[in-house]
């Protein structure tokens, strides 16, 4: 009841955008127009075969560990924008792994509360610190070029999207895949299972786009608000909070993806979204 | 919902086993498209080059390629070992033709990994580049042609570290 | 909307210049480059 039964259709037509080359999946070649010069704003492999953009995380390393720059003003920018803009709505409504997870979560099974284990969400800010900032800056060979830590070694969306559907389709792909094919797939399938059990465990300990995006959840425009005449401090909102936050208290919080639950939970209406699609909201 | 997991994960398993055990490719013959390229030094190359010995390795890579770069050593020992046996080995530094800059970069690069084997520009008007470099799956990309300048067999994906045994069987076989 | 969010307005106009000054000092080719040449090491072939 408290569930925004149309998210998943956003999710979708996000997911299908962002991956629109669809010919790609049948010939297991990736787009290469012009297009991808643009990152989207979700985490999406742009080694996916259907991927009409960049992926921000990918794109991050490949400009720092390039021997030219040292740091990336156009990708940072990028995400700034969109963190500004939106912060972690993006996760919410936006990017396909993040779907992923969801539907996985979906599939019945006992379901384990993430809360005690909130320690677990700092670790991606030292992911997005150390794979995709510091160890492409450092780690450079004779030229001064840096691998892509954290595309390379720990992204299972590289996995899922692009390896996948490349090795079905080409014979070439699928003999050359190897020992760290066989890693990342551990690591895909940890993700898979994990996500069954908890919800959306890879945004909330893992992901440094998800990082980012958090800092920007206290500054970007869309953003929520706690109207404190109505509240009545109930916790109906932190109840349905699958992010573990305390709305009312913290409605901002950077572990808050904006999936909406807690709006729709609240039974005096006190949470407002700064933005709305129906006319204009309190700010 | 479970079944697709289910296959998923199944899928997956089965991936990870073909990885592992190599599965040769049919040794399939077609030949090298016409080459439209110069060498780092201005020369104009052709086909004819490959007359000249018995197998040449191909190895197509590109500037911003990481593990094209690191591999670059390891190719310049094998193309030292093949000297004395008439099997050759070349570079095309297929971002090179981009611009002047793109193709200073790859001089650098060369340079720096202390690579002597001949690398290829491609002219980016011809056909060799829109088409043929065109079709390249991902980089790097390393092909074997005979002396006839036929590629033998599918070209190899990835570093070539660990597909040693696939190189060399394929040389065994057109040197033979 | 501008107005009452000076500090978001600040960031947005930041986060604009960042992406002209990182498309004038040519950043935009390495991002397209890397992202039109499959990434081997992304897919597992290293």
């Amino acid at each position: 009841m408290a569930e925004n039964k149309n998210r998943w259709k956003i999710q979708a037509a996000a997911t299908l955008l962002t991956n629109a080359h669809l010919t790609g999946f049948f010939t297991g070649r990736i787009y290469r127009g012009k297009f991808k010069a643009v990152c989207v704003p979700g985490l999406n492999c742009y080694s996916c075969p259907g991927a009409v953009g960049s992926c921000p995380i990918g794109s991050l390393q490949a400009v720092i560990g390039s021997s030219k720059f040292k740091f990336s003003y156009y990708i940072v920018g990028i995400l700034i924008l969109f963190g500004v803009l939106l912060g972690r709505l993006v996760c919410g409504f936006l990017c396909p792994f993040g779907w992923f997870q969801e539907l996985l979560h979906k599939i019945p099974s006992k379901k384990l509360s993430t809360q005690r284990l909130h320690a677990l969400t700092w670790l991606k800010y030292g992911i997005l610190l150390v794979f995709v900032i510091v160890l492409p800056l450092v780690v450079v060979d004779e030229v001064g070029m840096g691998d892509p830590w954290f595309c390379k070694w720990l992204c299972p969306a590289g996995v899922l999207e692009g390896a996948l559907p490349l090795a079905l389709v080409d014979e070439g792909i699928r003999s050359a895949l190897g020992w760290l094919f066989t890693w990342k797939s551990c690591l895909l399938i940890g993700v898979i299972t994990l996500s069954v059990f908890f919800y959306r465990p890879f945004c909330k300990w893992l992901c440094p786009l998800g990082a980012f995006y958090a800092l920007f959840n206290k500054v970007s425009f869309y953003r929520y608000s706690v109207d404190h005449d109505r509240c009545s401090q109930c916790g109906a909102c932190s109840k349905v909070c699958k992010m573990d936050v305390a709305v009312y208290r913290t409605p901002n919080h950077t572990e808050c993806i904006r999936c909406g639950d807690c709006i729709r939970a609240c039974p005096h209406e006190a949470i407002r979204k700064s933005i709305t699609l129906k006319g204009e909201g309190s700010l | 919902m479970k079944k697709l997991v289910g296959l998923l994960l199944v899928g997956l398993c089965i991936l990870s086993l073909t990885a592992c055990g190599s599965n040769e490719i049919e040794m399939t013959k077609e030949p090298f498209p016409e080459f439209a390229a110069t060498d780092f030094d201005g020369n104009a190359l052709t086909n004819d080059m490959f007359g000249d010995y018995d197998a040449t390795i191909v190895n197509l890579w590109s500037n911003g390629c990481g593990s094209c770069i690191d591999e670059m050593p390891d190719l310049e020992d094998y193309y030292q070992d093949f000297k004395g046996k008439k099997i050759n080995l070349i570079g095309i530094a297929i971002s090179a033709g981009d611009s002047d800059e793109e193709k200073k970069r790859a001089a650098e690069i060369l340079e720096g990994k202390g690579v002597t084997y001949t690398n290829l520009i491609p002219d980016t008007e011809s056909s060799f580049y829109k088409d043929f470099i065109g079709s390249v799956t991902g980089y790097p990309t390393t092909y074997i042609v005979d002396k006839d300048g036929n590629m033998i067999g599918a070209p190899l994906l990835g570093v070539i570290a660990g597909q040693e045994e696939k190189l060399m069987k394929r040389i065994d076989k057109i040197v033979k | 909307m501008l107005r009452k969010n000076r500090r978001s307005t600040f960031i947005l106009l930041i986060a604009a210049s960042m992406i002209a000054a990182g498309v004038f000092r040519g950043e935009v080719q390495t991002v397209l480059a890397k992202a039109v040449n499959l990434c081997l090491e992304c897919v597992g072939i290293g």
